[in-house]
């Protein structure tokens, strides 16, 4: 922020009290506390696997379709494989992809959003969001399984490096969901380009980049970050729908949609934990982040979000 | 605006995003890397074969010339030829269209049926028990992946119970009973997503209507309170409702593939399925741009019911 003494009094006020007014939701809303319990056991499981189990995900064992029992908490599956110890390697990769996606998917989007806003109904403006409504015209998940059928599930050699097909998937799914928070910084961007610090700051001859990259964004920060919560839960289910389908994470590695895509064929046989266990954490995990979504929505500044379209 | 001119404005931004999506699809296709006459042919054969084949396709010619001929023919109706079953993409599409829209007439209803009641009701009790258990639900509908749920449905009514068929689909022409009966499961495994959807929708509308003062006046009147609620309220918070409906059953057309592939049902989602399993890029290509466009169409043609019934929205 451009410190200028008196013209400060126009700059929006300094957002003290996020951790009390967090606080005080909190204890209004058992919900959002019981999904913030879950997404950090999620966390602690994918980061401290050996803590919790000690068998392998991947190698096969003579105990094949064993239901859940003491030694194996989840049952094992058709190759003797631990269920749990194969949920918790899944819940790496579901954080893992839900991590990188939002914020490749940020990295791109918020830029473009910015820079369509802060030029609003300016050539520049157009020429991306006309980009940007193609994309999102149609269901990310259609294109995404158009781009992975067409791309491949093997590793794609492009001379000088070769892609392993999980950064493909990282980067379809990201560039996916770019377009939506093109079009929530935008509409954040357009709300702040008229406040009177803006315009202080240009009759001052700060730069246009100055202004927009360090003061603007940093007050678009909240509408954005509820989207990007939610957006985390989006690509995890992405991820999984993909590697439910095939076009995701190969086997033998271990994801929750593979796990389910391996259930499928043992679903009419009776192995039924193959199928609950899986499902029910991405199930949870992807509930809880919507919760924790609407959440943010509550804590951060609702009149902002209001003007900006998402209230 | 004029009618005539919002319709003519949304028209014009339907060609472009079909034309832009052609565009894309078009690209991904044949830009990537992989030799779709090598893919076709096979690594065993010689230089000669593969060029006459790649002249025979066209894939000599300038790329924007290729896309050109692929616009052209499929502005036709011709999307080109399976390479594996061999058949027109056309017709393929055609034999496996009328099951997957069977499927998502079925999971719209089934969505209304469960949306319309529940948000109705989470409105008139607004901060009540009612609606709690409205409103958790409404998450658990939207955080619900949809294969899941569907393994869980075999699991629940097809293997225990046995009330319900594990997959499989019985043409209508067998009987429109159990034709419907089959599809039952995966229609409420389509659903149960845009059920949750209209329901929020539907209730935030239903308490907008409802803090209107011609509600307090009908109140006033001494109208019984449930007639106020699907009388005066309901009727009116319908049209953003049914407008999300609208675009649910687009997003249920598009996006069956995930559930014919649990419910094993012969669709155009299964045959996008069968298609990228064989690398048969034709038909991936052909239901691609046939799903977007019938995505895209079925929201224009939302938008224009839309517009028609309320002139407000066209600014």
């Amino acid at each position: 922020m451009a410190t200028v003494g008196p013209l400060d009094v126009d700059a929006p006020p300094p957002r003290v009290g996020f951790v009390r007014r967090a606080r005080r939701t909190l204890a209004r809303d058992p919900l959002a506390v019981a999904a913030m319990a879950v997404v950090a056991v999620i966390v602690v499981l994918a980061l401290a696997p050996d803590l919790f189990t000690t068998y392998s995900p991947i190698r096969p064992s003579v105990d094949r379709l064993e239901p859940p029992s003491a030694t194996h908490l989840m049952g094992t599956d058709q190759f003797g494989r631990d269920t749990f110890a194969r949920a918790v390697a899944g819940a790496q990769v579901s954080l893992a992809v839900g991590a990188v996606t939002v914020v490749l998917a940020l990295a791109i989007g918020v830029p473009m959003g910015a820079l369509a806003g802060y030029n609003y109904g300016t050539r520049l403006d157009d020429a991306i969001m006309r980009v940007m409504d193609i994309l999102l015209a149609f269901p990310p998940i259609i294109l995404a399984i158009a781009v992975i059928a067409a791309l491949g599930t093997e590793p794609l050699d492009l001379g000088i490096v070769t892609v392993p097909h999980i950064t493909k998937l990282l980067f379809v799914i990201g560039v996916l969901y770019a377009p939506q928070v093109a079009r929530v910084t935008r509409s954040a961007v357009l709300v702040e380009r008229n406040e009177q610090y803006v315009l202080a700051e240009q009759a001052l001859g700060a730069g246009h980049g100055r202004i927009l990259f360090r003061d603007v964004l940093r007050n678009c920060v909240s509408p954005v970050s509820v989207h990007a919560t939610v957006l985390v839960a989006n690509a995890i289910i992405a991820e999984a729908s993909l590697s439910f389908l095939g076009l995701g994470i190969q086997p033998p590695q271990p994801s929750w949609g593979v796990m389910l895509s391996d259930a499928k064929t043992y679903v009419t046989s009776g192995e039924w934990w193959l199928t609950v266990f899986p499902g029910a954490l991405i199930f949870l995990t992807v509930c809880s982040l919507n919760i924790m979504g609407d959440f943010l929505r509550d804590v951060l500044d609702p009149r902002e979000l209001t003007r900006s379209g998402h209230g | 605006m004029d009618l005539r001119l919002y319709l003519l404005q949304r028209l014009a931004s339907l060609v472009v995003v079909v034309l832009g999506a052609s565009i894309l699809i078009f690209l991904i296709m044949r830009l990537l890397p992989g030799d779709p006459v090598l893919a076709m042919l096979g690594f065993d054969t010689t230089p000669e074969i593969v060029a006459e084949m790649r002249a025979e396709m066209g894939l000599d010619r300038p790329l924007i010339v290729q896309y050109g001929i692929w616009l052209r023919d499929a502005l036709t109706g011709d999307l080109g030829y399976s390479i594996i079953i061999s058949a027109s993409v056309t017709d393929l599409l055609a034999a496996r269209f009328p099951v997957t829209l069977h499927l998502a007439i079925l999971a719209l209803v089934v969505a209304l049926a469960v949306a319309v009641p529940a948000g109705v009701l989470a409105a008139a009790n607004k901060g009540r028990a009612l609606d709690h258990i409205s409103r958790f639900a409404g998450l658990a509908g939207v955080s619900m992946p949809n294969f899941w749920l569907g393994l869980l449905l075999i699991l629940l009514f097809a293997v225990t119970l046995g009330w319900l068929p594990v997959g499989g689909y019985v043409p209508l022409g067998d009987g429109v009973l159990a034709s419907n009966a089959s599809l039952l499961l995966p229609a409420i495994t389509l659903g149960t997503a845009y059920a949750a959807t209209i329901m929020r929708m539907l209730r935030a509308s239903m308490l907008d209507v409802l803090g209107r003062d011609y509600i307090a006046v009908a109140r006033a009147f001494g109208l019984k309170e449930r007639v106020v609620i699907w009388h005066d309220a309901f009727l009116n918070a319908l049209i953003p409702t049914l407008t999300v409906a609208g675009f649910a059953f687009g997003y249920m057309l598009a996006g069956t593939i995930i559930v014919e592939v649990i419910f094993n049902i012969p669709g155009v989602g299964r045959l996008l399925y069968e298609s990228i399993l064989t690398r048969d890029y034709p038909l991936v290509q052909g239901i691609v741009l046939f799903n977007i466009t019938l995505f895209v169409v079925v929201n224009f043609l939302v938008d224009v019911l839309y517009s028609v019934i309320d002139p407000r929205v066209r600014g």
